[in-house]
């Protein structure tokens, strides 16, 4: 059996982000069979009412012909998503604070999901952005889009800051199909901004899943002593003091954790907190939980 | 206001520091990339003021610190007015008699400064090495002594007076204030509480002055034709100059020898021959022309001429007993082999012998004769020590090569003979015999326990009884660096033989029979100490009077404002005067609560960065 929960300091030393991505995944599918919840079934799923721009080929036109009304028929093993990955590689994720870098963990999760994604025949697109889109990679479920997918996640290195606002307007023209959203990023906005920006993806009918990726030294800061922190994104400086690092810093970001958290689920999003000291199945656990809900 | 010490204000300077680390070195937090800034708030920054404020206080109480510091070194003073010292104290007119101020006129000029000085109320007194009250009229006879000044004695003389007499004192010292009169520490010059000085200098600038400094000679000759005299000529702040020094026997003049003097440097010369009669000889080298400071022209010496000391030597190896007396004494000793008459013999030498005459021995003994007894492997056969009777009762070999000797043990260091002798460091002894010791001092013992060197008193005289021959077979004392002075010091001890002419300086106090006699004037002095003997001492002036270089500028006006409370006042005493408070105490004591201040300061701020 693989490994299924591999430190991510670990797949820090694999140097192929496939390789990564597979050691990832097929360890976590090995252990998922012990698990009556999850799995890859052929039954039938549901009924769903059509709505305009479904795909005609899934209409179940027997049930039409006896109610006269359009019905989707879906079932559980055949029904594939569209899954865009929208990953944010602004300066900020370069951050560490001695393990592995946000934004490495971040290409990992991105290649796992990715990966388990096409794994299950799922569509599986990127879209790479910091203060604007830089990738765009469609979603598409055929194997030469996944390798293109992972050469694209190798060449994500954070540079310039985050706006959210901009590329996700852009973000509207790319997905005109609903499928899952999967939006990678530290967040270092406030979080009204964050849940405002992303809100409209969800109302289109999106499942959106906010992956808020930080590295423990955030969440928890120490200092020994006064120190002067730099923006990575803005350059700006600032001399904190260790009293402020373990008292007041800790108040405002486990705020901004919560508000992003209870405005993410009000807004029906999902949201789930990546700390790069943990391993990355808790993520792919929640896609599953995710996609299940989405037939 | 006014300050005493200056100088001291470049320690100011020492401000640059503090002001160098806080400022410029001060503490730079380590810049740290942090993703994000936006949850820390301007409450940082307020926090930080609040330790910036904190560094600020701490610099200012590490300035405050060495500026009192540097402050209060520097004496400062404020002008007070009101009644000096003097209105109710006492006025002393001092004047300096020490050898050098009998520089051309300065004892003169002295004296006319003390007349213009003197009160009705004022006391007067000399003072050369101590201080003499005088009256008025004493004052205006003042003559030169030959004693050397020292301000540092005038300072402790001039406060044991106030603690006496218990009045406050303003005193005026006449003097040549010579540099070398200095005490080594300037707080030896204070004065006592409310106690005030005013120097008034009778000398120039420093003077050029000649002397003969030292004079090496034997105090005592047999022989004087190959006597030698060597006497170094000094000059301070003179010009290189070509002297004459004269040699003189009971005044009158013997040789002559030029020097050629560098600047303010030494010469040396050298006379060979010391032509004296029988007896003690007043002998001196002195310049020809004199200078104005006569009084060190002039260096006075005595010498001793003698027959040599008669030692009777009676038995076996008196070889090198004889050759290291000779070597070590030049002549002072001369050693009879004969065995006769040993009534006049300064003391007697029985080696190695297993028959003598003990009634004659025991006879000069007791009238106060020295005897020397080595034992050898003769005397084991006669069963006792001469005269003392002590009992012998075995005699002891060791193989040389078996380094089955034995080697000096114990050793008495307060008897001469062993404690000059480099304590026989290395001798191998080969043959000893044994001695029972009796009522005799034991001084040096061999490494085995038994005696070596005793000493007895018999009668007037005394024996001194070594347990082995003087020869290369029983030890090889006699081929070691320690058996000469051995030698010569036994035969000093046995004859009782003492230094008849020494030389020292004016004001030393002599141990001579009736007490002590502080010598205070220069030339010859004669003692008998008893038993016969005559004791010459030549005194000098003291050598450091001929430099005439007077003391610096600053240091008598340190001196003559430091110690006292009131300014000077070279009126009669109960006018008005401005007196000088001195701050230093204040600002010693503003620098102590700096101190705290920024202990406390930077403890606490230390913590908070530790925190």
């Amino acid at each position: 059996m693989l490994q299924r929960f591999l430190d991510p300091r670990v797949l820090a030393g694999i140097a192929n982000l496939q390789l990564t991505a597979k050691t990832v995944v097929d360890g976590f599918i090995a252990g998922l069979h012990r698990s009556p919840d999850y799995g890859f079934s052929q039954e039938f799923a549901e009924y769903r009412a059509y709505v305009p721009g479904d795909d005609l080929r899934f209409v179940d036109w027997n049930v039409y012909a006896r109610t006269d009304r359009l019905y989707l028929k879906r079932y559980r093993g055949e029904t594939n998503t569209r899954l865009t990955i929208l990953l944010d590689r602004s300066n900020s994720m370069a951050f560490t604070s001695g393990g592995v870098k946000k934004i490495d963990y971040a290409r990992y999760l991105a290649a796992s999901l990715a990966y388990l994604a096409h794994h299950q025949r799922d569509a599986v697109g990127l879209i790479s952005f910091d203060e604007a889109v830089r990738d765009f990679i469609e979603p598409s479920s055929r194997q030469g889009n996944w390798v293109k997918l992972l050469h694209c996640l190798d060449r994500s290195e954070p540079a310039s800051r985050t706006d959210f606002a901009q590329p996700f307007v852009h973000f509207q023209q790319f997905l005109h199909k609903r499928g899952i959203v999967l939006v990678i990023s530290d967040f270092f906005a406030p979080a009204d901004v964050v849940l405002r920006t992303v809100a409209p993806l969800r109302q289109r009918g999106n499942d959106v899943v906010l992956m808020h990726v930080l590295d423990p030294g955030e969440i928890a800061p120490h200092l020994a002593a006064s120190r002067i922190l730099i923006d990575m994104e803005t350059g700006d400086e600032l001399e904190v003091s260790p009293e402020y690092a373990a008292g007041g810093y800790r108040e405002k970001i486990a705020a901004h954790l919560r508000a992003l958290e209870s405005g993410a689920q009000g807004a029906g999003m999902s949201y789930f907190l990546a700390r790069t000291d943990q391993p990355l199945d808790a993520a792919l656990r929640r896609y599953l939980v995710v996609r299940e809900g989405r037939i | 206001m006014g300050l005493l010490a200056p100088w001291f204000i470049a320690g100011l300077g020492l401000l640059g520091l503090p002001l160098y680390l806080h400022l410029l070195k001060r503490h730079r937090s380590q810049p740290q990339h942090f993703s994000s800034l936006m949850f820390f708030e301007k409450s940082t920054r307020a926090n930080l003021r609040h330790r910036r404020l904190d560094f600020l206080v701490l610099l200012t109480a590490r300035l405050a610190l060495l500026s009192l510091v540097a402050l209060a070194f520097a004496q400062p003073f404020l002008w007070r007015a009101g009644a000096g010292p003097a209105a109710g104290g006492r006025r002393m007119i001092i004047v300096d008699t020490s050898a050098s101020m009998g520089y051309g006129d300065r004892i003169s000029r002295a004296r006319a400064e003390a007349v213009r000085l003197i009160t009705p109320e004022s006391r007067t007194a000399f003072f050369d090495s101590r201080l003499r009250m005088a009256g008025p009229e004493e004052i205006q006879h003042a003559a030169v002594t030959g004693s050397r000044g020292s301000l540092g004695e005038l300072a402790r003389a001039l406060r044991a007076y106030q603690e006496t007499e218990k009045v406050p004192l303003d005193v005026h010292f006449i003097s040549d204030l010579q540099r070398s009169s200095m005490p080594p520490g300037f707080s030896d010059l204070r004065l006592g509480p409310g106690a005030s000085i005013t120097l008034h200098s009778v000398a120039g600038s420093a003077e050029p002055n000649w002397t003969v400094e030292s004079v090496t000679a034997p105090s005592r000759v047999r022989d004087g034709s190959s006597a030698k005299v060597q006497a170094v000529i000094a000059g301070f702040h003179t010009k290189a100059a070509r002297v004459t020094a004269v040699l003189e026997v009971n005044g009158r003049a013997v040789a002559r020898q030029p020097a050629d003097v560098p600047a303010s440097g030494r010469a040396r010369v050298e006379f060979t021959g010391l032509d004296v009669p029988y007896g003690f000889a007043q002998c001196a080298v002195s310049l020809e022309p004199g200078d104005a400071l006569k009084a060190d022209d002039r260096y006075h010496f005595a010498v001793e001429r003698t027959d040599p000391l008669r030692v009777v030597f009676i038995g076996r190896a008196p070889v090198f007993f004889r050759d290291a007396l000779d070597a070590s004494t030049r002549g002072a000793y001369a050693v009879d082999l004969s065995g006769a008459g040993i009534g006049k013999a300064a003391f007697v030498v029985l080696s190695d012998q297993s028959a003598w005459d003990e009634a004659a021995l025991k006879s000069y003994v007791q009238r106060g004769g020295a005897l020397l007894v080595l034992l050898g492997p003769s005397s084991v056969a006669a069963g006792r020590v001469p005269v003392t009777g002590q009992r012998i009762t075995a005699g002891r070999y060791a193989s040389r090569a078996a380094e089955r000797f034995q080697t000096a043990g114990t050793m008495d260091e307060s008897y001469p003979p062993v404690s000059r002798a480099a304590r026989w460091q290395g001798v191998r002894f080969f043959h000893f015999v044994e001695v029972e010791a009796g009522t005799a001092r034991v001084i040096v013992r061999l490494s085995g326990g038994a005696p070596l060197l005793m000493e007895q008193t018999v009668g007037a005289g005394k024996v001194v009884v070594m347990t082995s021959a003087l020869d290369n077979l029983a030890s090889d004392f006699p081929t070691q660096p320690a058996f000469v002075p051995f030698v010569e010091q036994l035969a000093h001890q046995l004859s009782g033989w003492r230094e008849s002419a020494v030389a020292v300086a004016v004001d030393t106090v002599l141990d001579v029979k009736g007490g002590r006699q502080t010598l205070d004037t220069a030339g010859f002095h004669e003692f008998f100490p008893g038993g016969g003997r005559k004791l010459v001492v030549a005194v000098n002036v003291d050598r450091r009077e001929s430099d005439l270089e007077p003391m610096p500028a600053d240091s008598a006006e340190l001196w003559q404002a430091g110690p006292r409370a009131g300014a000077e006042q070279s009126g009669s005493g109960g006018a008005q005067q401005r007196h000088r408070r001195p701050l230093a105490a204040w600002l010693l004591g503003l620098a102590l609560a700096a101190g705290l201040a920024e202990v406390f300061i930077a403890r606490t701020h230390l913590n908070r960065e530790a925190a």
